[in-house]
């Protein structure tokens, strides 16, 4: 629903479908399990169903990098995008800090593409309430 | 980070030697804005810094321990506090 309301506003988001997980599939992919944050905790065992397959952006014909310096928001393109996305996430509650992908491209400036909405709408069981600007703080200084 | 919610860094002297000459000049922003960040925004960034999957800094493994926390210094006694 976030990637959507994301989408719809304009911004970038990876094309998404769902996808039939199967009990079977989940046994013969131990890549597709995951480590939470207590990674002492050892990996958890997706839930068979319907679940949310967002496309794996490549960096074909352009490096991938998932943090960058604060300086370099200058260098992003399109950043008025950041403030669409600062707006969605206050009026949607969103609870976690804003991911994004950032596309490295030769000319050395950065696109980006937003990732992961799961704790919109107040996060997983809807009951956060954690101020978004908090999670904004950096880009905001920079913009 | 230690259990006041200190966050420290240590890192190899010689890293601008160890990572592409092109990612030097982003890598040492970074880390600036790491050090800056630990001071005003620790538990924020230590968060954040634990799931860096790809690109200029990658988490390759997150472990707790308990007490001192220069005993990174231990494992890597040639990294210098940042």
């Amino acid at each position: 629903m976030g990637t959507e309301l994301y989408r719809a506003c304009g911004l970038p988001v990876p094309p998404w479908r769902t996808l039939y997980i199967s009990r079977d599939f989940i046994d013969q992919s131990p890549d597709c399990w995951m480590t939470g944050m207590d990674q002492q905790a050892g990996l958890i065992r997706p839930s068979v169903g319907l679940c949310f397959a967002s496309r794996f952006l490549n960096g074909r014909d352009a490096r991938l990098v998932d943090i960058v310096p604060g300086v370099a928001y200058s260098r992003v393109r399109k950043s008025q995008n950041f403030w669409t996305a600062w707006l969605i996430d206050a009026c949607s509650l969103h609870s976690d800090a804003r991911q994004m992908i950032f596309h490295k491209r030769v000319d050395g400036r950065y696109d980006a593409t937003f990732i992961d909405h799961g704790n919109m709408f107040g996060g997983p069981d809807g009951r956060d309430t954690v101020p978004v600007a908090k999670s904004w703080r950096r880009p905001r200084n920079r913009l | 980070m230690d259990e006041g919610g200190q966050l420290s860094f240590f890192v190899d002297p010689n890293w601008q030697s160890i990572v592409p000459k092109e990612d030097v000049q982003e890598i040492g922003l970074l880390l600036e804005d790491f050090a800056e960040n630990a001071r005003s925004n620790a538990d924020a960034l230590f968060k954040r810094i634990c799931t860096l999957n790809f690109g200029y800094l990658v988490t390759v493994k997150v472990e707790t321990r308990s007490g001192d926390p220069s005993a990174a210094v231990v494992l890597y006694p040639h990294f210098v506090p940042l």
